[in-house]
């Protein structure tokens, strides 16, 4: 079965597709051997012993516990929002609705509440979509949209309707290093990730 | 497929593989993309070795049973598969010399999940049919009639092309 034009074709046709960079490293950094993170200082210690992942991962969930003792102090709702689509974009989320259409998910997603809506920054940004899952957002259904730009960069674009508490939020954060950009639009409530 | 026999691979070397792998039986990179990092995710917290054939078979497991459970993926019985011998046809040169890129695509696309997968496993990472049978739980003999039957209908693609492409001039 080898060494066949066959199968030099197919070689040839699958070899030239590659994992995007920015997911290489995240599953490389979870294993705890991504080399950027090994080359920059910081990080240097936690990931040259694997067994200190696990230590790193305590510390993680301790932050996590501070993070949401103050969360329930806070009165500023947008740092709240903000924080949540931090963690929902940091999880690698399965696409349950994969297309290319951004307007299709509003033939398919019929829990929703509301009519996705396609903002003016994802076009003025050339994002192409890759697809959407269900999701909440302050407790109230929400679309999650998984979006790439040309750089190969992953975006999350996060859609809810209006009730009144998030109508004002208008905010650029940054939150464990991940950048995000909430507004409203055609009566929709938006948060963008990445 | 329990050793191939090679030298270990780095790991960004098998990511690489097993994305193209979950390509193979997606043939979305979207989705390939995603079932790679569940996959990957399951297998560092099951601690399991770092090697192909543990990795394909997360990948393998996770996308039969998503398609399964959606029913996305015709499931035959592997007793409707008959077991041609495999033999190299003289005309593959002809044929998939002039393959492109896209026309491959779309030729890989029109081919059932098990029968594009089979190609890949034996065309791109060289397994045997025994390996692959070991992998799979498939009989070998099935394998090797799968690897046949998906390469009979490319060259059956692109000769039904090629047909109406000379037609049309």
């Amino acid at each position: 079965m080898k060494n066949n034009p066959i199968n030099e074709r197919i070689q040839s046709y699958y070899k030239e597709r590659n994992l995007d960079s920015s997911v290489l490293h995240k599953l490389l950094a979870e294993s705890g051997t991504d080399r950027d993170q090994l080359n920059s200082g910081i990080f240097a210690g936690w990931f040259s012993f694997p067994q200190l992942k696990q230590v790193g991962v305590a510390v993680a969930m301790m932050l996590v516990v501070v993070l949401s003792f103050h969360l329930v102090d806070s009165s500023q709702l947008d740092q709240r929002v903000a924080n949540e689509i931090a963690m929902n974009h940091s999880k690698a989320f399965k696409v349950e609705y994969p297309t290319g259409d951004f307007l299709a998910l509003n033939g398919v997603m019929n829990k929703l509440d509301f009519q996705i809506v396609f903002p003016k920054a994802i076009r003025q940004m050339n994002l192409q979509v890759l697809g959407a899952r269900y999701c909440s957002i302050q407790g109230m259904i929400a679309v999650q949209i998984k979006l790439k730009s040309p750089d190969g960069t992953r975006h999350t674009l996060y859609e809810t309707r209006q009730d009144g508490s998030l109508d004002h939020i208008r905010s650029n954060l940054v939150v464990s290093g991940t950048q995000i950009r909430m507004w409203n639009e055609q009566g929709l409530f938006m948060g963008l990730a990445h | 497929m329990q050793s191939t026999g090679g030298p270990p691979e780095s790991l960004e070397s098998l990511l690489h593989s097993g994305y193209r792998y979950a390509i193979s039986l997606t043939h979305h990179e979207a989705q390939a993309e995603d079932i790679l990092q569940d996959a990957w995710l399951a297998v560092l917290r099951a601690q399991g070795p770092h090697t192909k054939p543990y990795l394909y078979t997360a990948i393998r497991s996770r996308f039969f049973n998503i398609n399964k459970r959606e029913k996305l993926v015709p499931m035959t019985s592997l007793d409707e598969i008959s077991e041609p011998a495999v033999e190299t046809q003289p005309e593959d040169l002809a044929i998939f010399g002039r393959l492109e890129d896209e026309s491959l695509t779309i030729a890989l696309g029109t081919l059932r999940v098990v029968e594009r997968e089979m190609l890949f496993l034996s065309a791109v990472d060289e397994f045997t049919a025994k390996e692959i049978a070991t992998m799979t739980g498939m009989p070998r003999g099935t394998v090797l009639s799968l690897i046949h039957r998906a390469r009979h209908k490319m060259r059956d693609w692109f000769e039904k092309r090629d047909r109406r492409s000379n037609h049309e001039k």
